[in-house]
Formats: C-alpha cells, structure tokens, sequence
C-alpha cells in the first residue's frame, strides 16, 4: 500500500505501507545504528517521534520475545526504511517487523530513499514530519473507531494535524505510574522513571541492587523512602518540559545523596544544577558516537540517542565537563566537584549499541559504599 | 530480460525506459550514513534513489572507462585484475579522467584510490551505458571513450554492442574483433590470408556433425564461440560421444553456434602475445606449452623463451601473426594460440584483447606489454626493437589445480580448463625453471620412489627413455602389470603392484596410504575416459593423499630429464632483478 511521508518544508517522499494503515505525525530522526531495531523502536526516548533507519535493512532478523524489548510497546510514532525483508531468519525470531507494528498500530514504510532523507535532515536539521495513508474504506474505518483510543501522534487517516512531541510534557506517557521493587540487594537505588529503558533496571540488578522504580513525579523525600542512591532515567522530549522531576532532583541534591542520570536525565541534573540545555540541530543517535572522558583522556564508543543536549557554559562553577563528543564537541556528561552527582547523556546500558561504557554502573554504585 | 519478454530489443526498451524518465540514480558509498557531509569517488548505480549524488570532476575533456573482469572463476582471475589496473594506471598517467568499472570486491580494481572514479557496477551493456549517460552528462563537453581490452571475454563480448551503440571504443574496431570471435568470418579470413587452420565446420544439426566428423575423422574438438576457460569444449573420439558433447554444447549457449573442429594430436601448442600498432606488429612474445594440445591453455605449463621450436616454426609464427595484424588493422593487445606439427603451423585461435598470459610475458620479458598496448590505443606512435626472444634465462609459468578441494574431481587435464592459479619462475635453464614453479605449487621433490602406470603402448614407448633415466637416477619404481611386463622386456627392474580391480596385495592404494611413495605418474590412453577406472581410484587418492602426482605425458619427460640435470641444490634463489634487466 502506497505511503507518503510529507516533511514540514513540504518534502514528499514516496513509499510503501508496511505497517498499520494509520496517519501518524511526529519529529522525524534519523538513527545511523546497524542492527538494534527492536531495541529502539522500544525505547521510550523515541515516543512522538518518526524514526528513519539509516541501515538499508530491516527486519531481516524478525522480533524477538518481550524480556529483549526495552519497554512494553513500540514507542516510536512511525518507522521508515529502506529496505524491508519480509522473510526474517533468526532463532530467537518470534514474530516479523510488519505483523508487530500492525499489533501495535504503527505505520511504517519502506522504499524511501533513505540517504536523501537523511542529507535533507543533517542539512535542515530535524523536522515534524507526517505520514499519509490511503483513506482505509468505511466498514474498516468504523471498526476501528470502536477500538481503543489512539495514542499521541497517531490518527485516522484524513485527520491533518502535525503532533509535536518538544511542545508538552510526555512524561506522563511513557512513565510507570505506581512504585515497583526489582532485585533484593542491601542498598536501594532510587529509579525516577523518565521513560527509562528496562536495560537500566537490569544494569542495575545484576550488580546486587535493590531498585525502586517510580513514576516521573514521585518525590521520594516527601514520601519517607529509605533509599541510598537516585538514578535519574532517559526519556523523550524537551527536558525543560519536566518541571517537577526537576524540583524532585533539586530538593535530592540538598541532601548529598549519589545521584546518577542518564540522557534526559542528565539534561535534569543540569537544568536542577542551575544550568541550561539546549537543542541539537539533528541530535545524536546511533551506536558508534566517540566520546572522551576529560579526566582520563580515555574515548569511548558509545550508544547515543538524543536530540538536547546540555551546556556546559551555563553550569556553575561547583559542577565540570565530564565527557564531550568528539565528532562536534558537544557536552556528553557533567560531575559535581565535590559531591556525588554525575550524569552522561550517552547510555550506559547500551541495547543496542556497544558495552564500553558499562563500568559506570559499577562506578556510579561505588559511591554508594 | 523485459526485451525478450515483450519480442522487442534491448536498445528499444532502454529508449523507452529513458524516455519515461526510468533510470537508474547515482550514489555513492558512504560510510557515514549521511549524518556527516562525506565525499568518495566510490560509486553506484541504484533505482532505490530519490537523487543523484554527482561528483564534480575536474575539467578534463578526456574521459576513459576501463572495464574489469567481473566475479572470479576459473579462467578469469587475477591477470585480467592486473591487466586492468595497469591500463588504467597507464591512462591516468596521461592526464585522462579514468573511470573502472568492476564488480568484484576482490580485485585490485575495485581499490577506489586506483582510479579518479570507481563504479562498483556489474559488466552489462545496460549498465554501460547508464554510466556512460551519467559521465556525458556531467560534463558536458567531454569525450568518453571505453576501453574493453583488459578484462577478458566479459568485456571483450560487450565490444559489438557498443559498437552499435555508436560509444567510442579506444584501440582496435570492434568490427575486427567480431571477425576474430566469429568462426565463419575468421576462417574466411584465413583462407584469404592463406594461413592454415584445423578442419571446423558450424554445426546445423547431429546428422550432419557426425557426418562431418567422420569426414576430417575422429578425434574431434567441440567448441562454442565466445567462450573463455572452454566451458563445454569437449574432444570426441567416437560418434557416440559427439552426441553426448553438442547437447551439453547447446545447452551452455543458444545464441551463438557451436563449432566442430579436426582435433589435433600430437602437436604442440604455441602461443604469441604481443600489441599491434595500426596494423603493425610492435612487440611480441612467443611462448610454448610443455603439454601437447588438448590441454587448456590456461591448464598448459608455458615456456618463456621457447626452448624447443625450431627457428623455421617462430618465423612461420610470425610471418602469420603479421598478416593477421595488417589485415585487421589491428591496435592494441592481441593473443593468437597456433598449432605446431610436423614443422607446420595452425592457427586455432585468435583474441584481440589481453589474454591471461600478458602478466607473464611482461614480467619474463621487462616490457609492460599493458602498458604499451594503453600507449598505442590512446594513439601514441611508438617504436622500439624489443628483445623477447633471444634471453639469457628460461622463465615457466606451472598452473596450480584446487583438485584436493574438489571431491570426487579427477585431476586430469583436459580442453577444459581446471587450474585456480598459477606460478612463475625463473632459471638459468628449462630444467631449473620448470622444477622451481613445480615445487611453487607445492610439488615434493622425490626422495626413494617413483609409481609408474602408463596406459597405452604408444605412451610406454614415449616414456622408455625417460624412465629409464629416473631408473639411473636410483629411484625405486613401482609398477602395475603392463608397466611391468613393458619394463622388463626393456631390462628395467621395477615391483610389481596390484590395482585396485585385481584385489591382491601389495596394491597401489596399500602403498600410496603408507607412504612409501613419492612420485606418481599416471598417464591414462587417450579415448578412454572410464571415470571409475582404476587409474581414477589412483589419481584421486594421490590427491587426496597429498602425493605429487604427473598426468601428462610432455610432463612426465619434462620432469625426468629436469631431474637427471638437477639435485635440488642445483637451483640458484635469485630475485626478478638479478634476471631481467631491461
């Protein structure tokens, strides 16, 4: 089924349907990693987003079962590839990548030119993007409309609105929404759930932590937990959006305790910290971005996926550089001087991507002790 | 494809295609994925493209495309590869925006920093000229020209097409190389020429094939135009088998003819390589096979300078060669493969391209013969005496066989062609030379033992000298019952082993597998192509036993008398320079 993609500088690109016939519209990023699709078409830091795969290929090796996704559902609005393989051939292949995004209510397309894309979006920088379909006929049209709900950025076909997601606070919809206990460790690592990835939760775990993950909201000051260390997690979306997860990390810093961010979290920590972010003209996202570590000198090939990104000018004298990319000397992390507060705007945890920087975890848990 | 389908042509559905706006977007490699600006002259072709991704060239008017070999396979390999990158290297030097165009990862070609710009593109009049279309275009004023001498048969079978497509080829017209691909008109042209040629005649049909084949008598050489390596080329002793090879023959290739041709035994096969200069003959190298015709060029140990022809023979060779060069004006690289007997020379073959011999005779004789044949195609006048014959060493190219790789295959060497490889060496003479490249290609110099069958009483008798030299030389021989009794009435001692099909002991294989042998020398009687036969049982296992194993009567002689000149420290280790000082 044919499929459009419409840029918001007008752009069209034709493709082919091969997901759920359904209108989507969203930030449109591009992400340069060569496998890992299931990964990141979990993770919440892409919701309301357009996702464009670089990589020619995708789902030649199908979907994996729910313990390898990095969250319950798709989270990004909409998938566009290159090249769709409709045969996908691995052993722990569960299901293909058309039949999952059908589930899942997710318009993909394929036959996009995707290198032309790509150069459009690097040049321009990311852009709201929609996707069209064909207008489904009225029997199926109706079913549907008896369904559930539609989730943000996603229409039936027809309606014309571009859905931004840097415009509102979707923490809301990619947060837990009650406490939940991983592990049975001594010490208690506070998780505030931004839209984390589960590979966090299992980073954590399997290095003897017990981990309370709570909603984007929770202040766990005011509500009397016992807890030793706070992980602030990844998410979607403009940082500045998440006033009260910044209040939370403020009133945490008062108190000494270890606190760690990842991504969006890091971007909270510096924006509690008194500093600013700001926007990447088209983000970082893919699984080969060289980062060095200032105080060692060391680089790392690190998994990236983000679109803000935090300015080091801005941070107090307190607080230093920790890591910077080496391709556009962005900011990648910040520490406090004196205090245990650090934070990187890659991802540790990887999936997908490489492991270097896994010893973070076990740094970041060091401080506990 | 879409042509046949729809009963049109190839050139009016690409008329069609371009005039609806269907064609093909130019990319190129980029490893950065497009997030970072990146520029390469790596390139291809892709309908999956929204936009063309133009190189801006410098302002050269002159712009040539060299085509490679394409995908490697037995009788297309590496010396095309060079042959390629040397012509293109040649032009490159001349100020001309060379363009390669090759699909196989492998080869040096498809290195992008050879050339100004590298097309990873298959070798297709398709997709010629897309290129060509794309190169025109860019810059506007600029003459392209295709250069298809150096990568063999693909590109040398595109030179018709091309022709009729009005592109501009460099070196010799395409029209002369359809006269020496076509049988009909190369045979015709001989006649006028007056040189001497092995009876042929086209096939129309099996009655007529053996009818024909009974004329000029068995055997009989069965061969398809426009082939490389000789796939489906079969030499038929009986009409039965003639039968048997055309179906394969016609199966391989409909659209062109099958020929049936006198098979010559008993002669020997001669070479020359060389480049003609508008019709001129300009330099040349005349090399000789060790083995006899019937075995494969590319299969043929080859001699550089010959060692054994005689001096009447070259001049004959060459006095024909030039004929042929006027005749069909011919400017660039040219390969013309003769038939040796009796003092009597036949043509067999001839390419106007680069054959896969030009490497060595280019190595052996100082002059890059590539090189030279680039000069004169772009229109250089060059002259020069150059000294290929008359050289202070013996340089022999062995092939090298992948047969332990190929179950079940029997190693001998046929019109069709087998080896995956080959090996150069030089020495101060044939004998140092020729056991040089032998143990190149992994031969085990033999220490005790020799196993001798030789079928046929012709072969014995061929063979009596030079087994009574390896007898002299201290070898133990074994041999089977006929070898036996043969060696005996002639007062050579040998053992007496079993075959496989006698089931008595000690046999052949006992011996082979316990090691107690060295050297096997198998030559099989012509006509009797039994696989499962005994001496299959022998050949395969000395293979699959890793035993140095002889299956060529020339050879067999070749390595005798080599071996009664020389102890292994005989052979002198002396690099390319210390041999060849042009």
């Amino acid at each position: 089924m044919i499929g459009k993609l419409i840029l918001s500088d007008g752009t069209v690109f034709l493709g082919q349907n091969f997901g759920a016939n359904l209108t989507a519209s969203g930030e449109v990023v591009f992400n340069t990693g060569m496998v890992g699709y299931p990964e990141s078409l979990t993770d919440p830091s892409y919701f309301g987003q357009i996702l464009v795969l670089t990589y020619p290929l995708a789902g030649n090796y199908g979907i994996p079962k729910k313990e390898f996704w990095e969250s319950k559902k798709i989270q990004v609005t909409a998938l566009i590839v290159q090249n769709y393989i409709e045969h996908p051939s691995h052993f722990e292949s569960e299901n293909t990548l058309t039949e999952w995004l059908k589930e899942q209510g997710i318009p993909a397309l394929h036959g996009i030119d995707t290198r032309a894309l790509t150069t459009k979006l690097r040049q321009h920088g990311v852009m709201l993007g929609k996707i069209e379909c064909k207008v489904p006929a009225r029997g199926e049209a109706r079913q549907r409309r008896q369904s559930a709900t539609l989730p943000a950025g996603r229409q039936e076909c027809k309606v014309n609105k571009t859905y931004d997601p840097n415009k509102e606070n979707i923490l809301p919809l990619v947060s837990t929404n009650k406490v939940e206990i991983y592990g049975s460790g001594r010490k208690n690592i506070i998780l505030i759930d931004c839209g984390t990835k589960e590979n966090i939760v299992k980073s954590l775990v399997k290095r003897g932590v017990k981990v309370t993950r709570v909603p984007w909201n929770f202040d766990p000051l005011a509500q009397g937990l016992d807890f030793d260390a706070v992980l602030v997690s990844n998410g979607p979306g403009d940082p500045k959006q998440a006033k009260e997860t910044i209040q939370t990390v403020k009133q945490i810093f008062t108190k000494n305790i270890p606190t760690f961010g990842i991504c969006l979290g890091c971007q909270i920590m510096a924006l509690a910290a008194g500093g600013n972010t700001f926007k990447l003209k088209f983000g970082h996202r893919g699984q080969n971005q060289p980062v060095m570590n200032i105080d060692t000198g060391k680089a790392l090939i690190t998994s990236q996926n983000h679109g803000f990104a935090v300015d080091t000018k801005s941070l107090g004298a307190e607080w230093q550089e920790w890591f910077f990319n080496l391709n556009d000397k962005t900011n990648e992390g910040i520490k406090h001087k004196t205090k245990p507060f650090m934070a990187v705007q890659f991802h540790p945890e990887a999936s997908p991507g490489p492991v270097d920087a896994g010893y973070l975890f076990d740094e970041f848990i060091k401080l506990l002790k | 494809m879409i042509a046949k389908k729809l009963k049109t042509t190839e050139e009016k559905i690409r008329v069609y295609r371009k005039q609806h706006g269907i064609v093909p977007k130019l990319k190129h490699i980029d490893t950065l994925a497009a997030e970072y600006p990146a520029k390469t002259n790596y390139l291809y072709l892709t309908y999956h493209g929204e936009t063309s991704e133009f190189l801006k060239s410098p302002k050269s008017l002159k712009k040539a495309i060299v085509l490679g070999s394409g995908p490697y396979r037995i009788g297309s390999s590496v010396e095309f590869d060079w042959c390629s990158v040397t012509a293109a290297a040649t032009l490159r030097s001349k100020g001309i925006q060379t363009i390669i165009v090759n699909c196989n990862p492998e080869t040096v070609s498809t290195d992008y920093d050879l050339a100004d710009k590298l097309y990873f593109e298959e070798l297709t009049l398709e997709r010629i000229s897309d290129i060509l279309d794309i190169e025109k275009q860019t810059d506007g004023k600029s003459q392209v020209s295709l250069v298809l001498g150096f990568g063999g048969q693909v590109p040398n079978n595109l030179a018709m097409s091309a022709y009729r497509a009005n592109y501009h080829i460099l070196g010799t017209s395409p029209a002369s190389i359809d006269q020496a691909e076509n049988r009909d008109k190369f045979s015709k042209l001989l006649d006028k020429l007056g040189i001497e040629q092995p009876a042929w005649s086209i096939l129309k049909n099996v009655t007529d094939a053996v009818r024909f084949a009974k004329t000029i008598g068995y055997p009989v050489l069965i061969r398809p135009s426009y082939v490389l390596s000789g796939s489906a080329m079969n030499v038929a002793y009986s009409a039965q088998e003639l039968k048997k090879f055309l179906q394969q023959a016609t199966q391989v290739s409909s659209e062109h003819p099958v020929v049936i041709s006198k098979f010559m035994e008993m002669a020997k096969e001669i070479e020359i390589d060389g480049v003609g200069q508008e019709g001129k003959l300009l330099i040349y190298a005349i090399s000789e096979h060790v083995e006899n015709a019937g075995v494969h060029s590319g299969d043929a140990t080859i001699v550089l300078p010959p060692q054994r022809l005689y001096l009447e023979t070259v001049r004959k060779i060459k006095e024909a060669t030039k004929k042929i060069i006027a005749e069909l004006k011919i400017t660039g690289p040219f390969n013309i493969q003769f038939l040796a007997k009796d003092n009597k020379i036949l043509v067999i073959e001839l390419n106007l391209r680069a054959s896969r011999s030009f490497p060595f005779v280019s190595k052996v004789t100082g002059y890059n013969f590539v090189e030279i044949a680039t000069q004169v195609m772009l229109g250089e006048k060059l002259s020069g005496d150059y000294k290929t014959i008359d050289l202070d060493y013996v340089a022999v190219k062995a092939p090298q066989f992948s047969f332990n790789r190929i179950k079940g295959a029997d190693p001998r060497l046929r019109v069709e062609m087998s080896s995956t490889g080959e090996v150069a060496c030089f020495g101060n003479d044939l004998s140092e030379s020729y056991l040089k490249s032998l143990l190149a290609t992994g031969f085990k110099w033999p220490k005790k033992s020799i196993f001798l069958s030789i079928g046929g009483s012709k072969n014995k008798l061929d063979l009596l000298s030079s087994v009574k030299k390896l007898d002299k030389l201290g070898f133990k021989l074994y041999t089977t019952e006929h070898t036996y009794l043969f060696l005996k009435e002639n007062n050579i001692n040998s053992s007496r082993v079993y075959k496989i099909s006698e089931n008595k002991g000690p046999s052949v294989l006992d011996l082979l597998k316990e090691g107690e042998i060295d050297l096997a020398i198998n030559i099989s009687d012509g006509g009797s192509p039994k696989v499962e036969s005994d001496g299959y049982v022998i050949r395969r296992n000395c293979i699959d036993l890793g035993i140095p194993l002889v299956t060529n009567l020339q050879s067999a002689e070749l390595l005798a008398s080599s071996l009664e000149s020389k102890r292994i420290e005989d052979l002198e280790i002396k690099s390319w320079d210390e041999y060849v000082t042009v």
